[in-house]
């Protein structure tokens, strides 16, 4: 479970090699509706954009830093909710309504980022267990404000008064859009002097400590990236359905992330892509043959760790380098 | 008002008992092994369905209480030996996301053998009546539960502070190396234990079916309550595991009873706090 | 799988496990006891009209999931997958009952499918939002579950969205006025503690009060409470001759089995919202649930011939006892069934389709069965029942029955 060490040469290299496939890929998805992309496979992209970009947030955390949270959930649905209370009792504006969520997601972020970095490895688990478990029974339970177990209905949004993002397709450009701006702005976080200075505290915390870094500062630091991103999807995946409910930030939706990055591998950039894709690809396609798909998904659990510690990412770059030794 | 305090006393003291049924394997294991077992919630429902499965075939209770935690413990050690083995040497969240692998495995598994509605078996008739305690009527299956918990407690920690097994795993538990190194099999000894745990767990599933209920996603459910006992209690310490359980036990059961708006937070809120307390004022790597 | 039999004249679509396509007269005989069946012999013939459901298959409510479709597969199979003529296919999804998978199936029928109706859904939190959904989309639904009274209400109601199962308020409100007549006047009520378990409290108090009773006590206990002790122990020491209760599930389970063991039942009433004690909670329960009063919009014991030959014909194919949700799945699709066929068996217009269930009546095990225009929710009789001891079985008796109660909305 090791993020790609970032030396000095590859650096310079790195971004371009992997940000011209992703213009590629963004590119055939930008056109891919207007060519004929069936409208149930757009609904799946958006989907898989929004949850990919949760587990891109949470590999901030689990790949960059080191630190597994099983509460990332808590963040992607408080974004949700915000997004959806303020929709229903002020203004469905989403000038309002975007800023104002990613805000709430921050500033629950701020205490419980706070308490949680006191604490490493199985035990920072589980504080954020805690924390996110607590975010789920005040969603379960607080009927008036949030719905309570019945979930929240959210009226469509408008932006300055003029209704918005109402066709599939709206939403479809609209979410690649946030997906491909939130990517680069991630991507230049971990690959920064800062991202770095992560990379280096997972690998040697005292060290980092005994030459001088406020090592808990940047561990409070990578947690409010990684909630305000989280919060980014919540906010995505409330529009899209117009509906919000506690199983959002319930502690299965956290393992079910945490289940994405490390089916794609922990340590590549894109590896949180490919486990999302793969997820619900397979929870999709799947669930349509037999209830017993956990079966298949703990399966799968067992022979990557057993197998390819890396991920599928990391098996698909040990085969792309094998090919290319073969043929110089 | 003293009855209120009898009664949930005794309330808070049953449900202790059953959460440290619960966490004394996970905790051993862990003491030992150093691996968190997430199948454990997994080894619990396997016991109690093998407990109905017994009770079907017999219609006897006790049967089933010495029969479903054998097979418990056989496909927990069957795990160890097949497969938890050779993850020894992998980092923490490995071995963690191995056992979670097994316990989705093992939870549809149980689905497919076992069906999906609830199911359960009765207590059994020497002890389905009440016993009077101070004017109070209390089950008698209930009180046996606590007397279980206690004497697995007392023996567990006899077992292991006084016998010469019990030396061999604390020895292991402060140096491995050094253990094998005296010629002991290691390999089997953590076999044993972890086979041990987990019939702890399976034994645990069929003392609590006829109170709980059995039924798909009990496993998921227990295995949460389980880690935060052990948790509370601190990572395999068994003592601290028992201590935890009273802690918990007794402070749910009294916010139920008085404010029973915020029983759904107890746990969760005790857990952080005695975690953070712990925490305080430390770097994070000592606290691990 | 052994059930997926080959198809000679692949048909436009794929046949799934979960695509049930009928054409031959020996549809009834394809479905087994497993209650899968597939197999489409035909040569090219009109599009079948294609039937989506939705239905938890794993999760929480995986159990309540499959005996709802055995009792849709059990109806559609009863007239042959056909209806005036026409195929019938279904498409079966599992929605996991969590609104994210929900919708995201949801939208796979309609949009990928291209699903004629929608069946099922057993959630409430699926229900509000897909309820939403149909009417952005304008695709008839009917529900046989979401049982939340907020669902459908006057003011959301929905011209494609309808309710064949029940309301909360619909099988608890009853229950006020029927014990209280049965001169129970000190109610202590408990219930889990979310949306559901309150509202059937509140149904069932305000008739309770009004007649004459009086609530001694309340409490909400957090859904998936595992030990009731405490909460026994505050009922005992409020000393009420009836508590009311609306657990279900694994809790309703636990309940009533800690209820019988603390020994209340000696001394107080229990009683409850049907699924406190229903067919699949009975093994569980044991011998404490004797004698536990429900209410609820069947029971097993009705005694009418089309009742009979329902759980008869429900426990030859299946070899269990059929549930209110077996019931409810039957029902919805012979709701489905009925409208489609006063189409004369097209594929249908969708508000035509709408309408044509608004006026449907129709007899079914449950008793006579119709909708109401204010709020597409069901009118239908609801059963006070008794769990008394049937052989070596135990099953519910009517004790009354309240006929054509309609949700107020």
């Amino acid at each position: 479970m090791t993020a790609e060490v970032i030396t000095p040469r590859r650096a310079g290299s790195y971004p371009i090699r992997i940000g011209i496939p992703f213009a590629v890929v963004m590119l055939l998805l930008a056109i891919g509706p207007l060519v004929g992309l069936p409208k149930f496979l757009q609904s799946l992209v958006v989907e898989i954009l929004t949850f990919s970009l949760l587990a891109l947030s949470l590999n901030v955390l689990l790949g960059y830093t080191g630190l597994v949270s099983l509460g990332h959930a808590a963040f992607f649905g408080v974004g949700g909710y915000a997004l959806g209370i303020i929709a229903s009792r002020f203004t469905p504006d989403i000038a309002i309504t975007l800023p104002a969520a990613i805000a709430a997601t921050v500033l629950l972020a701020i205490p419980v980022g706070w308490l949680s970095i006191r604490l490493s490895g199985f035990y920072f688990l589980m504080i954020t267990f805690a924390f996110a478990q607590m975010v789920f029974v005040a969603a379960f339970r607080w009927k008036r404000l949030t719905g309570g177990s019945d979930g929240l209905i959210i009226p469509a949004p408008t932006l300055f008064g003029v209704p918005v993002l109402q066709g599939s397709q709206q939403f479809y450009f609209f979410t690649l859009a946030v997906f491909a701006i939130c990517c680069v702005a991630m991507f230049a976080v971990v690959h920064s002097q800062f991202g770095r200075t992560l990379v280096g505290i997972r690998e040697n915390t005292a060290r980092m400590r005994a030459i001088g870094y406020n090592v808990r500062r940047y561990k409070l630091a990578a947690f409010l990236i990684g909630a305000a991103f989280s919060g980014v999807a919540g906010v995505l995946n409330a529009l899209f359905n117009l509906f919000i409910a506690p199983e959002s930030a319930h502690w299965t939706q956290s393992a079910l992330v945490l289940v994405m990055v490390l089916i794609g591998g922990a340590g590549f950039f894109v590896g949180p892509i490919v486990g999302t894709a793969i997820v619900i690809a397979l929870q999709y396609w799947l669930s349509s043959y037999t209830e017993y798909w956990g079966l298949v998904l703990g399966l799968l659990f067992i022979v990557l760790i057993s197998g390819a510690r890396e991920g599928v990412t990391g098996l698909l770059v040990q085969i792309y380098r094998r090919s290319h030794r073969a043929t110089p | 008002m003293l009855e209120f305090l009898t009664v949930q006393s005794l309330n808070g003291l049953v449900y202790s008992m059953v959460l440290f049924l619960l966490a004394l394997g996970l905790s051993l294991t862990f003491g030992l092994l150093r691996v968190v077992n997430l199948a454990h919630g997994a080894f619990f429902l396997m016991g109690a369905y093998f407990g109905t499965t017994v009770w079907g075939l017999t219609h006897s209770f006790w049967a089933a209480v010495v029969i479903a935690p054998l097979g418990a413990a056989l496909m927990g050690g069957l795990l160890e030996k097949l497969w938890l083995q050779r993850f020894y040497v992998r980092d923490e969240l490995d071995q963690v996301i191995l056992t979670f692998g097994f316990a989705l495995v093992f939870s549809d598994l149980m689905k497919v053998l076992w069906g999906k509605d609830i199911r359960g078996f009765p207590t059994p008739s020497a002890f389905s009546g009440a016993v009077e305690i101070a004017n109070i009527s209390f089950p008698s299956y209930r009180l046996l539960l606590i007397l279980v918990g206690v004497a697995l407690f007392v023996i567990t920690w006899l077992a292991i502070e006084r016998t010469r097994i019990g030396a061999l795993i604390r020895a292991s538990v402060a140096d491995r190396v050094m253990v094998s190194g005296l010629g002991f099999d290691i390999r089997l000894l953590f076999t044993i234990v972890f086979a041990f745990g987990t019939g702890i767990a399976g034994l645990a599933g069929v003392l609590g079916a006829p109170i709980m209920g059995i039924y798909p996603g009990l496993d998921f459910e227990v295995l949460i309550t389980t880690l935060i006992v052990v948790v509370v209690g601190g990572l395999g310490s068994i003592a601290g595991a028992f201590w935890a359980s009273l802690l918990i036990g007794m402070a749910e059961t009294f916010g139920k009873a008085l404010v029973p708006e915020v029983a759904s937070f107890i746990i969760f809120a005790l857990m952080a706090g005695v975690l953070l307390i712990r925490a305080w004022g430390r770097d994070e790597e000592e606290v691990e | 799988m052994s059930d997926r039999y080959s198809n000679k004249t692949k048909s436009r679509t794929r046949v799934t496990r979960r695509r049930l396509l009928g054409s031959g007269a020996a549809a009834g005989v394809a479905i087994a006891s497993n209650g899968f069946g597939v197999f489409s012999p035909a040569l090219a013939q009109a599009r079948a009209i294609r039937v989506g459901v939705l239905a938890p298959l794993s999760g929480v409510y995986a159990s309540l999931g499959t005996n709802k479709n055995n009792g849709i597969k059990m109806f559609f199979a009863e007239k042959g997958m056909k209806v005036e003529g026409k195929s019938i296919e279904l498409i079966i999804e599992d929605d996991e009952a969590k609104p994210q998978e929900g919708m995201r199936k949801a939208r796979k029928l309609v949009e990928q499918d291209d699903v004629d109706v929608l069946l099922g859904v057993i959630s409430s939190a699926i229900g509000y939002a897909l309820k939403e959904y149909v009417g952005r989309v304008k695709k008839v639904w009917v529900t046989t579950g979401a049982a939340a009274d907020g669902i459908f209400k006057k003011a959301n109601n929905n011209p494609y969205a309808f309710r064949s199962s029940l309301s909360v308020w619909q099988a608890n409100n009853p229950m006020g006025s029927w014990l209280s007549e049965k001169g129970y006047k000190r109610v202590f009520v408990t219930g889990a503690d979310y949306a559901m378990g309150r509202e059937a409290i509140e149904a069932f108090g305000r008739d309770f009060v009004l007649k004459g009773g009086t609530r001694v006590g309340e409490v909400f206990a957090p859904l998936g409470t595992s030990d009731f002790a405490p909460y026994l122990a505050e009922i005992k020491r409020a000393n009420p001759d009836l508590v009311y209760s609306s657990h279900a599930g694994s809790d309703a389970v636990r309940f009533v089995q800690q209820f019988g063991a603390f020994g209340l039942n000696n001394s107080i009433k229990l009683a409850g919202f049907g699924y406190l004690a229903e067919e699949d909670t009975f093994d569980a329960q044991g011998a404490a649930v004797l004698g536990v009063y429900t209410g609820l919009n069947w029971a097993y014991g009705i005694d009418t011939p089309s009742n009979k030959a329902f759980v008869a014909n429900y426990r030859k194919l299946y070899n269990s006892s059929p549930t209110v949700d077996s019931v409810a799945g039957y029902v919805g699709a012979q709701v489905v069934w009925e409208a489609l066929r006063s189409l004369g068996g097209n594929v249908p217009d969708q508000d035509a389709l709408g309408k044509a269930i608004l006026t449907t009546k129709i007899d079914t095990p449950r008793g006579p069965v119709s909708f109401d225009p204010d709020t597409r929710n069901v009118i239908q009789n609801i059963y006070i029942r008794e769990a008394v001891k049937d052989g070596a079985e135990t099953h519910n008796r009517v004790l009354a029955t309240y006929p054509s109660v309609r949700d107020p909305g």
